[in-house]
């Protein structure tokens, strides 16, 4: 009797050790902070956190190529017409980076203790960025519990950023939001929990830490997409008619036909209202469409994307051009035209928006809006401009300086359509487009009407 | 000997299951919530016969004693048919958002 029981007690603590994860037995806590966290990764994983300090989730930059010229661009310093710019707002946007403390232009980039490993690597799902604390864990969760339980990314870790951009659930995107954590196959094709149950890596796939992909927005000179082509042939279809289409349509615009299928995303927001003393009110979402803090605001729910030809290359208006306040700018944009045998009709997601210029210089202002100072606690756009000019690294290499005169102009921000992939029976069909379709604005493509019925200009293929 | 041997086997046994000695420990909530509306929304929404439970509807101690005692009595095979984990991760998510959690949530 007394060897069995001795057998037992044994077994129980094998088994509370908990060693199906290696990272119990080495990771040794308590931890106050991620960097305390972060110092014990890089004892053996110093290579992984080299590699990933080269990557974009870190650098939040990446040099390019646009039309005309080649520029360092990211979050970091691209303008954008939802909150703007991160000039001085750092410890509001930079909750979302994954590194502890970028609160302004001070950050030590070559920190390596900064890196957050748990933001992309906590399988607990409690490990939560405090959303004004510059990229710090809140207090309360367990950083012991979280770093003893790291593993390979999921759709939730990936999501915690990517599905809140915005600084709310489907804000920006449009295809990607808090639906995409668990989707089911009319949600996703790929990612249906029931089905494929694809992670993000498994198209966004990645080496040293160094993650396919790039968003029109951040990253407009990217050429680093991710092909339908990747696993799928470049003529899957049965009917010959609909193998040709792929010449001039990409997979995504008939194989996309919504998005924000669940969460209502944002399509528009006019900064020129904010600071008016009215009620804020809401629309049929439960959505506000106008707070005095940041102005009126447009959701949309199964939206229809716009259409457009992009043979994979965008431009973008970079901080310091020169803008026309009576045109619409376009602050990120695919390029391509019928005339284009590279180009292919494209969905997009466009944002518009009015956001505040400098009425001298006629360039976009990067407003203060966040913090002491910031036009949320002021109120007083004069001032928030000038403080986020003066925080602004690149307004500042320019010599920029808020004038004194700012208005409101017109914007547009384009952001290309990938995910929400329906299953094939709830693809476009021939009518959607032709015939009495209407979801083609054939003229601004530039055809001389439904090609399907009227001869004229077509787009050279050969 | 034949009292602290079953005393002995007691411990013993609650070390080799690893029982929780307070409040959902070691569930991913996330993924709670997914398996929360996958698998109990089925019966236990408004309208159905099993009556409608969200997270709000037991405070974070009527969560544990659910799940740690009870383990849906009423239909035992339910809970037989869930795996462990996923039963943890249940109790996280229902646990961090119950009526007298910092979050409670009736969720959707």
């Amino acid at each position: 009797m007394k060897n069995i029981l001795i057998a037992f007690i044994l077994m129980g603590m094998a088994w509370s050790a908990h060693a199906e994860n290696p990272h119990q037995d080495y990771v040794e806590g308590p931890f106050s902070k991620g960097t305390e966290v972060t110092t014990q990764c890089v004892e053996c994983h110093e290579d992984h956190a080299k590699d990933f300090m080269k990557s974009s989730h870190w650098t939040w930059s990446l040099e390019q190529e646009l039309p005309g010229r080649t520029v360092k661009r990211g979050k970091k310093n691209s303008i954008n017409n939802f909150c703007t710019s991160i000039s001085g707002n750092e410890p509001r946007c930079t909750s979302c980076h994954a590194g502890y403390g970028w609160k302004d232009n001070s950050f030590d980039f070559t920190d390596m203790t900064k890196v957050d490993c748990l933001i992309c690597h906590d399988t607990t799902g409690t490990y939560v960025k405090d959303p004004v604390g510059a990229g710090e864990a809140l207090a309360k969760v367990n950083l012991e519990r979280v770093a003893k339980n790291v593993g390979t990314p999921v759709r939730d870790n990936c999501g915690t950023c990517h599905f809140y951009g915005g600084g709310g659930d489907a804000v920006k995107h449009g295809d990607l939001d808090s639906s995409m954590s668990y989707p089911d196959r009319a949600t996703d094709v790929h990612m249906d929990t029931d089905g494929n149950d694809f992670q993000c890596q498994d198209c966004h796939t990645t080496q040293d830490h160094q993650i396919t992909g790039n968003a029109m927005g951040v990253s407009p000179g990217g050429i680093d997409h991710i092909g339908c082509e990747n696993c799928h042939d470049k003529a899957p279809h049965e009917k010959a008619r609909l193998n040709s289409h792929s010449a001039s349509v990409a997979c995504q615009t008939c194989h996309i036909p919504f998005f924000s299928k669940h969460e209502p995303t944002k399509l528009s927001w006019d900064w020129s209202t904010a600071g008016d003393d009215r009620p804020e009110t809401r629309d049929e979402y439960g959505k506000k469409t106008f707070q005095k803090k940041k102005g009126s605001f447009v959701w949309g729910k199964m939206v229809q994307p716009t259409y457009a030809w992009y043979n994979g290359k965008a431009d973008a208006y970079m901080a310091g051009d020169k803008m026309d306040p009576n045109q619409v700018t376009k602050l990120s944009y695919p390029l391509g035209s019928i005339d284009d045998k590279q180009a292919k009709i494209y969905p997009f997601k466009v944002h518009t928006g009015k956001q505040i210029f400098d009425k001298k210089q006629n360039i976009i202002i990067t407003a203060k809006t966040f913090g002491e100072g910031g036009y949320w606690k002021t109120f007083d756009w004069d001032l928030a401009a000038k403080l986020g000019m003066e925080a602004n690294q690149t307004m500042i290499d320019k010599g920029l300086k808020y004038s004194g005169e700012y208005g409101f102009a017109p914007t547009e921000m384009w952001w290309r359509i990938n995910h929400m992939v329906s299953p094939k029976e709830a693809a476009l069909k021939c009518n959607d487009c032709h015939g009495k379709g209407e979801r083609m604005d054939w003229s601004a493509l530039g055809y001389d009407g439904d090609p399907m019925k009227v001869k004229g200009k077509r787009h050279q293929t050969q | 000997m034949k009292t602290l041997a079953k005393v002995g086997m007691g411990i013993a046994l609650v070390l080799a299951i690893g029982a929780p000695t307070y409040a959902a420990d070691g569930g991913n909530p996330k993924k709670g919530k997914h398996f929360y509306k996958k698998l109990c929304k089925s019966c236990h929404s408004k309208g159905q016969a099993a009556g409608e439970l969200t997270p709000m509807s037991k405070t974070m101690g009527q969560w544990d004693r659910f799940f740690i005692r009870n383990k849906h009595k009423v239909k035992p095979d339910v809970f037989d048919n869930i795996s462990e984990q996923k039963l943890k991760d249940i109790q996280q998510f229902l646990y961090d958002h119950a009526a007298d959690s910092d979050q409670p949530q009736t969720c959707g």
